[in-house]
């Protein structure tokens, strides 16, 4: 017997999904408290495709059936990726960056404009959109001095293989604020976060 | 969606999924314990219960309007072979799901939907036809013909 549909294998969720989901919700209300601190997730959670351990748990933690997601050209070609966000977190993938509540970025040199993406609106400066994107190395890129709130004096920030235009569009995103997109870096378990509220200087 | 059942090419998956769902759990355990070998399933979704709201149409064409929440637990498996199996189960059993989802997956696979079809689905399907028979019967002796109780006419 032949089914007209096979449908792609997917893989395990979190093993425990209420607490775990809680737990990462927790580490991620750290990092976006203080910006640019690198946080190390534990997951059991099985990686789709080229998806990093940190972006999987955090997808998994943050993304429901509120929540359109839109996945870069890198992520989008591995139908193994759109497969298991939905099958687990029943989001919408959209295919227009504007309408995205978050975005998962595989390759962080192709980065889309940030204008492309939902800065909020200023009735509702929620409503922007939340960049997740994979990057080669947290550390040992050019280091950028990050000050705002949750940073008592400086922090220094320094992720490997962003684009070149991408902190003088941070600085047009920080000036708009409450509007703006927040943006999370992820490699490997390690994540950090940087907020719209953040300042950052090259 | 297919709206002809016939042209819809999930129809035999529909029918074995809601004969498992409504199979006993005790059934169940009896097929999955005389199975040859049990099968390592991995988990892909753990049994959860959540509820969902029933819909119905008037007559069946109707505007849709909501009948009222049930419990459901839901479940997903993956087997070694690949195959994935799915199972939204009424009430509260985690482990009714676990099995209706394990055998919704080994449904799947060529090497065994005969064996199944035989000693599993097609006995349960029968004993809940005859079941719902019997319900139909015993419904059926408690209706009341309105006709023997016309109204009188108003005394003046």
């Amino acid at each position: 017997m032949s089914l007209a549909y096979q449908p792609p294998s997917i893989l395990p969720g979190f093993n425990d999904p209420v607490h775990e989901a809680q737990t990462v919700f927790r580490q991620l209300l750290e990092a976006m408290s203080h910006p640019g601190v690198i946080v190390d997730i534990e997951t059991t959670a099985e990686s789709p495709g080229e998806m990093s351990e940190s972006m999987t748990a955090l997808a998994l933690t943050l993304f429901d059936a509120d929540t359109p997601v839109w996945l870069d050209a890198a992520l989008a070609e591995r139908a193994s990726i759109a497969d298991y966000l939905r099958f687990h977190c029943g989001c919408p993938i959209t295919q227009s960056p504007i309408e995205a509540a978050f975005a998962l970025v595989g390759s962080v040199e192709c980065l889309p404009r940030l204008e492309r993406f939902s800065m909020g609106d200023v009735q509702y400066p929620e409503r922007s959109a939340t960049i997740l994107m994979e990057t080669p190395q947290l550390t040992g890129g050019d280091a950028i001095v990050l000050t705002g709130p949750g940073i008592a004096t400086t922090r220094e920030l320094d992720p490997v293989g962003l684009p070149d235009w991408f902190w003088s569009a941070w600085a047009v995103n920080h000036g708009a604020f409450p509007l703006g997109i927040d943006a999370i870096f992820t490699c490997g378990a390690e994540f950090c976060a940087l907020p719209r509220s953040t300042r950052a200087e090259v | 969606m297919p709206q002809n059942t016939l042209d819809d090419p999930n129809t035999a998956r529909k029918r074995w999924m809601g004969v498992l769902a409504r199979t006993g759990l005790d059934k169940l355990e009896e097929a999955y314990a005389s199975l040859s070998s049990a099968p390592k399933h991995a988990i892909l979704r753990k049994p959860e219960t959540g509820l969902i709201m029933v819909q119905g149409r008037a007559n069946g064409t109707g505007q849709k309007f909501n009948a009222g929440e049930m419990t459901v637990t839901r479940c997903s498996v993956r087997l070694p072979a690949g195959s994935i199996g799915h199972a939204y189960v009424a009430g509260r059993s985690r482990r009714h799901a676990e099995l209706a989802a394990i055998f919704d997956a080994l449904l799947q696979d060529p090497e065994h939907v005969d064996a199944l079809e035989e000693n599993l689905i097609a006995p349960s399907e029968n004993a809940l036809a005859a079941q719902r028979v019997l319900q139909q019967r015993k419904a059926a002796a408690t209706k009341v013909d309105f006709f023997t109780m016309v109204r009188g006419e108003d005394p003046k």
